[in-house]
């Protein structure tokens, strides 16, 4: 089969680091193997064990995993990794990859060296032969639940091969000419994809299998002009920008924010974060009174297709500007000037007052 | 019309690329081969392989959209499992240690490791 001559007739080929499978629970567990076993703790990878040598690995929680090696098998139990002997009447099975059912339950397909493809379950800490079969070798198998599943592999003419399987039998299913097939997922009861040499990709839609068609994506993506948050920016005040991108094929990649506050002579890049559908964010620092604040939106799609936003060569621009705007400051102004002037007339006002106390009598008690 | 009837049929280029009715260039067969996949549902994953040779070269197939595209990525040996937990995180492992790491845009190198 595909995989196993990774360990056996391939040896030559590879290096003592080559890692062969990944599974990862969430973005702080994960398990990789090749010549050795290692662990990923959301940070970095790091080997924990280098007697266990992986051709695949599958992972249905932090407290259920599978690691097949061809020989061996290994079973994760949430603390530690335990060898588990396969039974088999040759003395010489290889299973290649396994399919997790559910938290106790899960599926393999191997070979007997010296005699057929198999089918194995695992329960019960034990590894059932399910189906002995000839006529192709088994690469992969998908198993939607316990009792409807798919598996691919190749038969003695290299060409892809896929079998229906239902926990008890398999049936060959009719599919294009292809070469050998290396991996199946069957997402649905009416949806699956299956991969393998050329490169090729079947589709399954629940009744037929057919080839899709690669594409390579020569669009670059769409980049709408950018939305400033403050029209106007006072100085250390940081800038909010927010442009929506689009790709109809391969999907944006990365956005950048572009700004310089010299007039072009130094540009920074800024990677724009997706914030909402097609909407990213970037942010552009604060700076002096009077800087004259530059920027553009480049975006990549995912096959390095870019776009550059600059506003036809003129930048979208900002100018920064006084925190108290300069009509602020006049009126002020006047308004300081005029206080010496209130306080004379008052000061007057209460002088003359002072001087005709009689005047004022009368004129209180004709109020 | 005679224009767009010649654009809906598929020209093949040798038997390596041919042109489809929009343009787009179509691999047919590069001689590499996908060895693992992961999606998240039906609507996105990525699948990756490559060749499998002293040397040779990795690919990544993106599923977007309803499509199957080539992505760029760095340069990498073939590539022989892949992992995603969702759309924006997973990793991908191959030949020679390499470990690749998506973040939602693109594949990227992940150096932390103690290969």
């Amino acid at each position: 089969m595909e995989r196993s001559c990774f360990l056996t007739e391939c040896h030559g080929s590879i290096t003592t680091k080559d890692l062969f499978d990944v599974s990862l629970v969430d973005d702080s567990f994960g398990f990789a193997v090749g010549y050795g076993l290692y662990k990923f703790d959301g940070e970095s990878w790091s080997l924990v064990n280098e007697n266990i040598w992986g051709v695949s690995i599958e992972l249905y929680s932090r407290n259920f995993g599978i690691i097949l090696d061809g020989w061996w098998t290994y079973i994760y139990n949430g603390t530690h990794w335990k060898r588990l002997i396969v039974d088999t009447l040759y003395g010489s099975i290889f299973l290649g990859e396994a399919s997790i059912v559910n938290d106790s339950v899960a599926f393999a397909v191997g070979e007997d060296v010296d005699g057929p493809s198999v089918v194995y379950r695992y329960q019960n800490n034990s590894w059932s032969l399910m189906n002995e079969f000839y006529g192709g070798s088994p690469t992969s198998i998908s198993m939607f639940n316990e009792t409807l599943g798919l598996i691919v592999g190749y038969g003695m003419d290299a060409k892809g091969i896929v079998w229906k399987y239902n926990g008890t039998a398999l049936s060959r299913q009719s599919i294009p000419e292809v070469g050998i097939l290396s991996k199946v997922l069957m997402l649905s009861p009416d949806r699956a994809f299956a991969f393998g040499d050329g490169p090729t990709i079947l589709r399954y839609d629940g009744v037929a299998w057919t080839v899709e068609q690669i594409l390579q994506d020569n669009a670059p993506p769409f980049v709408q002009n950018p939305f400033q948050e403050l029209e106007t920016v006072l100085p250390n005040e940081t800038v909010t920008i927010l442009v929506n991108v689009t790709d109809a094929e391969s999907g944006v990649g990365e956005v950048t924010l572009s700004y310089t506050a010299d007039d072009g002579v130094t540009w920074t890049n800024a990677t724009m974060k997706k914030t909402a559908g097609d909407t990213y964010t970037g942010w552009i620092p604060g700076f002096l009174n009077g800087t004259n604040v530059k920027y553009k939106i480049t975006a990549y799609d995912r096959a390095k297709n870019f776009y550059i936003n600059d506003n036809e060569g003129n930048y979208f621009t900002y100018i920064v500007v006084p925190e108290f705007p300069s009509w602020t400051v006049l009126l002020l102004t006047l308004f300081a000037l005029t206080l010496p002037f209130i306080y004379i007339l008052n000061m007057r006002r209460k002088r003359y007052s002072d001087q005709c106390p009689v005047k004022n009598k009368i004129l209180r008690d004709n109020e | 019309m005679v224009v767009s009837a010649l654009l809906g049929i598929v020209l093949f280029v040798g038997a390596e690329v041919c042109l489809s009715g929009n343009g787009e260039a179509l691999a047919i067969n590069s001689g590499k081969k996908l060895f693992d996949a992961s999606m998240i549902d039906d609507g996105f994953g990525f699948a990756v392989g490559g060749e499998f040779v002293v040397g040779g070269e990795g690919v990544i197939v993106e599923y977007i959209n309803g499509r199957w595209y080539y992505i760029a990525h760095p340069t990498t040996p073939t590539l022989m499992g892949i992992s995603l937990i969702n759309e924006t995180y997973g990793f991908a492992v191959g030949f020679n240690g390499t470990i690749l790491f998506f973040d939602g845009m693109s594949w990227q190198h992940h150096n932390k490791r103690s290969l």
